[in-house]
């Protein structure tokens, strides 16, 4: 499964991280504006933001993981022509604050065989940060013909 | 790209505009996918990211016939990640990164989306009130 993770650490207590990843009002404060999330397993709600171009402009999810101050995940579908994708927290007591390790994890297609294969791997960065960027400056440089 | 108004018939035209975006975008993605779906042309890819060369430089290192990596170079070419001009009798290929560059956004945008979200989780913690 190809996944992007970020950690965090906050220096509040699970209570207070959770009940801003559960509480509706917190939630469309921080995330996107939702007025039916419940944290509860099979429970479906929908996240809200402005449309853009190419983009409807909300998110369906659904609950799949719920148990307090240590785990929320629910199902993330922004397109309907893409696969759902999940979005899972975890949250760990260190000290007297909360680390926080997040997941976005179902990038299928082209982006997640990338992200998996490529984009991950040391082959992939250097390409994309030490060759790519050379190969563009010749080409702007007039050296080359290629469209950018 | 027209910027949204609020008029109804502009707002239908930006959804027209959107829809044809989201077409262009999936075949692409297909080609760009069927592309780099195999090992020699994920090779030919990085050797071009080094800097053109000619259909017979593409081939030398490679154990398949110079008929079978033509094959690959004709599918990376189908994919808009490989471009060809004549120089004399000789074919030189070089490489067009903009389709992986477009991947590689749709991926960082999530990055930026989640790493912008989860430091307005933490200004709203710091900012909430008192404790529970």
């Amino acid at each position: 499964m190809t996944t992007i993770k970020i950690e965090r650490t906050y220096p509040h207590s699970p209570q207070r991280v959770w009940r801003a990843l559960t509480d509706r009002a917190a939630v469309s404060e921080w995330l996107m504006k939702t007025d039916d999330f419940e944290a509860k397993v099979g429970a479906k709600f929908v996240l809200r933001a402005k449309p853009q171009p190419g983009w409807r402009g909300f998110v369906e999810c659904e609950v799949i993981a719920c148990e307090p101050e240590r785990v929320l995940a629910y199902t993330w579908v922004g397109d309907e022509n893409r696969p759902p994708m999940t979005v899972r927290y975890e949250l760990i007591a260190d000290g007297k604050g909360t680390k926080l390790m997040f997941e976005h994890s179902g990038f299928r297609g082209i982006g997640g065989w990338m992200l998996a294969r490529f984009m991950m791997g040391p082959g992939w960065k250097k390409m994309m940060n030490v060759r790519l960027p050379t190969v563009l400056d010749r080409a702007d440089a007039g050296h080359g013909s290629l469209a950018a | 790209m027209p910027r949204s108004t609020d008029a109804p018939s502009s707002l239908d035209n930006t959804l027209a505009i959107a829809n044809t975006l989201v077409v262009h975008r999936r075949t692409a993605e297909a080609d760009v996918f069927l592309a780099i779906a195999d090992p020699t042309r994920r090779a030919i890819l990085h050797r071009l990211a080094n800097g053109e060369q000619t259909a017979g430089d593409i081939a030398a290192p490679f154990a398949a016939s110079q008929s079978a990596i033509s094959q690959h170079l004709a599918i990376l070419r189908g994919s808009g990640l490989v471009r060809v001009r004549s120089e004399g009798r000789q074919r030189i290929y070089m490489l067009r990164p903009a389709p992986l560059k477009r991947v590689q956004k749709w991926i960082s945008h999530y990055e930026r989306f989640w790493n912008e979200k989860l430091d307005a989780l933490g200004k709203y913690l710091d900012e909430e009130g008192s404790e529970p």
